[in-house]
């Protein structure tokens, strides 16, 4: 007699789907960028949606950053600080992508999806 | 229970088993783990791969406080060992560096002459009259000519200061700013760090400047390439083993003043921002070295880089310059892929000489 039998050749079948699928949405990717993880001096970091659009204010140690998400992009509108490379900065809309306001202490990162580079040299 | 029932009883386990087992697998140890803080004035990101979660966080925050600590130690204007060299030198009087930073000083000396001067730290009193000495505000007009003259006048090159035994003396305009080679020597330092924790694949990424070792799991590190001036990604490459890949950029700290562009590479020879070159991008495996001749090449120009990145001894090098032509060292261009095809055609291999 057989030890596997059709059905239990099923069983593996599907053993092995599952540990696919596993995988596959652990570690795989959706393209663009899902969330914005905003950090912010003596807060842990917030997740912010890109798929609604939103103005919101970001407490840093010079006073209120301003950020804007639309249309599945982030970027600052408005900072306390002085040379505004955070505004320069622009939108971002690709995971992994980052903009900051240093002398404010606010760092926005795009999150989710699948980050195609491991860093990011400029 | 027969026996027969008993074998595919146990063959199921045996599947069961080796499925929860490739699933532990993708989980454990293997993952990717990521620590960002701030220092030397930019985002510093640590990331390992197939370290527990506890030991790399461990040995990211030892790297953060070696950050702390050098930023100090190395700041031109503060009260670390840099900084004292400074007063001692403004007020007329030898400098005696500890150990360490008479070790990176003669380093530092070295690539100077080697560059001939275009890579120069004793250009520190330049940089501050600029405004470009500190990290949170930016200038809005350019110097007075006869300042900047002045400036350049009051020092020396770095080599003629540092003298047999690691003494420091010149004359009192001669202060050192080691910016432009500083994030470099950090960053390896970061990396020995890891490695003495056992950590074999990691990336310190200072602000756009990093070096990477080992390997991401299964496959090398990803590099993007970001383009001039924007968010955009340029190029990319892959990096395994142990590189550091250093960017130097005439848009990463700048003012505008009347319509044209300041930016804070400045030329040591004229004592202005350098024109020509937009970004130069060296790969090697010293970051040190990588972000001293990152800027060497910059202020050497569109002309003459090829030469300078001889005699530093870097062979990997992309220069973009201000018309928009791409030129690479015949050693980096198979490892680039750029995103635009026109881009990937049009790219051109410069010789060394």
């Amino acid at each position: 007699m057989n030890i596997v039998r059709p059905a239990d050749a099923v069983v593996v079948g599907v053993a092995a789907l599952l540990v696919g699928a596993a995988w596959a949405s652990l570690w795989g990717g959706g393209g663009p960028g899902e969330f914005a993880q905003v950090s912010a001096p003596g807060a842990p970091p917030r997740q912010v949606a890109l798929a609604r659009d939103a103005t919101l204010e970001v407490g840093g140690r010079l006073g209120p950053s301003r950020l804007e998400v639309r249309a599945g992009r982030v970027r600052f509108i408005d900072s306390p600080c002085v040379g505004r490379l955070c505004v320069h900065t622009g939108w971002l809309s690709r995971s992994g992508q980052v903009a900051a306001c240093l002398p404010n202490g606010i760092v926005v990162e795009v999150t989710g999806g699948e980050r195609e580079f491991d860093a990011v040299t400029f | 229970m027969s026996p027969a029932t008993a074998s595919r009883a146990a063959a199921r386990a045996a599947v069961l088993l080796l499925a929860a087992l490739l699933l532990v697998g993708c989980g454990r140890g293997d993952e990717e783990v990521r620590h960002r803080f701030m220092a030397m004035g930019t985002l510093v990101d640590v990331t390992t791969w197939g370290v527990p979660r506890t030991e790399a966080e461990e040995g990211a925050r030892e790297v953060e406080a070696l950050f702390l600590a050098l930023h100090r130690e190395w700041d031109p204007w503060g009260d670390g060992a840099l900084g004292r060299v400074n007063q001692a030198l403004a007020a007329g009087e030898d400098a005696a560096p500890d150990e360490d930073l008479g070790a990176l000083l003669a380093e530092a000396a070295a690539l100077s002459a080697a560059s001939d001067g275009l890579f120069e730290p004793a250009i520190a009193t330049l940089v501050k009259l600029w405004g470009f000495s500190r990290e949170e505000t930016l200038p809005e007009a350019p110097p007075p000519a006869d300042e900047i003259a002045a400036r350049l006048a009051g020092t020396r090159p770095l080599a003629a200061l540092v003298g047999p035994g690691g003494r420091v003396s010149g004359p009192p305009g001669a202060q050192i700013d080691l910016g432009g080679f500083l994030k470099g020597v950090a960053v390896d330092r970061g990396i020995e760090l890891l490695r003495a924790r056992g950590v074999d694949h990691a990336i310190v990424n200072a602000g756009g400047d990093l070096r990477a070792i080992g390997r991401r799991g299964e496959r090398p590190w990803r590099i993007g390439i970001r383009a001039a001036r924007e968010q955009s990604i340029l190029a990319a490459l892959e990096v395994e083993g142990d590189e550091a890949v250093f960017t130097s950029g005439d848009y990463e700290r700048y003012f505008v003043h009347d319509g044209r562009h300041y930016h804070h590479v400045l030329d040591p020879r004229s004592g202005y921002p350098t024109a020509g070159i937009v970004s130069a991008t060296v790969v090697h495996r010293n970051a040190g070295l990588a972000d001293a001749a990152a800027t060497a090449l910059m202020v050497a120009g569109p002309d003459d880089w090829p030469a300078t990145a001889r005699a530093l001894g870097v062979d990997s090098v992309m220069i973009v310059h201000e018309d928009g032509r791409i030129e690479l060292t015949g050693a980096l261009r198979p490892r680039i892929r750029f995103r635009d095809e026109a881009q990937e055609r049009g790219a051109s291999v410069r010789p060394l000489p």
